[in-house]
């Protein structure tokens, strides 16, 4: 997003403004994922989750732009019930978002290209395999089943990650060109 | 007497008498039902015999009393337990097959449903703005500021997108779930749906910083 001149009430604005924009992109993952609620389908949540954390990240030019709406998102999930992972919401938001604000510090322009978004949305989605592997051990899962288990859900996960992040460069290239950021 | 009254508050005190203002005395008991809540969904991950499961089931079961939680529509969000379950058990039996399998996914899905229930139930019967108070001491303010005020615009958020869906509508753009079926109409979603809402959204977002501050957010401790 574009700021203002650089006195410091428009500039405590502006920051303001960048975090509640952030604040609507996790409203816009908890929306979506309201809407598009297939139980059976899994790891189709990523499609939205991986478009609006890259958004984020490529519309507020800070380090911490997906991190802040991944944990805004896990807030938001325990709030309204949404929760299939009680506390753990939290950490299944936080790890694909520390994986795309981790992958902007290398790749500034990453939401401009296709291939590079779909990289860093596979890596961002492949957390789940992680954090799926997280809870079955601490539930006491046996490690084979773990594994399986894990596997099956980052599977889903990635490919629906993959493919919600192929819409993040046309939507940047529009905001880009009516000057929105 | 009123809570925001300091004369009443000031002549509640008795000489040798404490009295915990109401206010505290409830923010001490978010924090109380916060940790028993944290509490059982790490016992839950520690039990592992049967007996300790019935034990923990009944615990959760007057916790869930306590909190007076509507059970059946906590049931109703509780489906996709049933999911995770039948795919566990698939998991199980391949491994180590009938009926050593079924029992074994039985007691992790029963141990995943009680590590979980106790946060949902807690979240459910809680209001918001307790819990709200409750984040005030952990996390910035500007954080918690921006996480309340999300949520108190979903609903205008909501109607934003209601009003740019129908007027892409009558414009003739191809939105609608029909035919969202024919990816020749993706297209249309992006430009004529996605982008407009994050326009409206980068607005909204200017709006209400700009009014906040205006209002004094942050210039003082309490604001």
């Amino acid at each position: 997003m574009k700021t203002p001149s650089s006195a410091p009430t428009h500039q405590k604005v502006a920051s303001l403004r960048e975090h509640l924009f952030l604040g609507f992109c996790a409203v816009g993952i908890i929306g979506t994922k309201l809407i598009f609620h297939w139980k059976m389908i899994i790891g189709h949540s990523m499609f939205f989750t991986i478009f609006f954390l890259l958004l984020a990240r490529g519309c507020i030019n800070r380090k911490y732009a997906a991190t802040f709406t991944g944990l805004l998102l896990g807030l938001m999930a325990l709030f309204m019930g949404l929760g299939k992972g009680g506390p753990f919401m939290i950490i299944k938001y936080l790890f694909p978002a520390l994986v795309i604000d981790l992958c902007a510090l290398f790749l500034p322009k990453m939401t401009r290209s296709y291939l590079l978004c779909a990289l860093v949305a596979l890596f961002a989605s492949g957390t789940k395999f992680f954090s799926s592997m997280f809870i079955d051990w601490l539930m006491g899962v046996e490690t084979v089943i773990m594994i399986q288990h894990a596997v099956i859900k980052a599977g889903g996960a990635v490919l629906f990650g993959v493919a919600g992040s192929l819409i993040v460069p046309p939507v940047m290239k529009k905001l880009k060109a009516h000057d929105l950021i | 007497m009123s809570d925001n009254n300091p004369n009443d508050l000031i002549a509640s005190f008795k000489p040798g008498q404490q009295e915990i203002h109401p206010k505290k005395r409830r923010e001490v008991l978010t924090w109380l039902i916060l940790i028993f809540s944290m509490s059982l969904t790490v016992a839950a991950m520690g039990v592992k015999s049967a007996a300790g499961l019935i034990c923990l089931t009944g615990l959760t079961l007057i916790f869930g009393l306590f909190l007076r939680v509507n059970f059946s529509a906590l049931a109703k969000g509780l489906k996709f337990f049933f999911f995770q379950t039948g795919l566990l058990v698939f998991l199980y039996l391949l491994r180590f097959g009938y009926p050593d399998g079924v029992w074994l996914a039985l007691q992790v899905s029963w141990r995943i449903c009680l590590a979980f229930v106790p946060g949902i139930m807690v979240f459910k019967s809680l209001s918001f703005e307790r819990i709200s108070g409750t984040l005030n001491h952990i996390l910035p303010r500007t954080t918690v500021f921006v996480l309340v005020t999300s949520i108190r615009f979903i609903p205008l958020l909501k109607k934003e997108f209601s009003n740019i869906y129908e007027a892409q509508i009558l414009r003739g753009a191809r939105i609608r779930k029909k035919d969202l079926m024919n990816p020749k109409s993706w297209p249309d979603f992006i430009h004529c749906l996605l982008v407009p809402c994050i326009v409206q959204g980068m607005k909204i977002s200017g709006e209400i910083a700009l009014a906040a501050r205006i209002r004094g957010l942050g210039k003082r401790g309490h604001r």
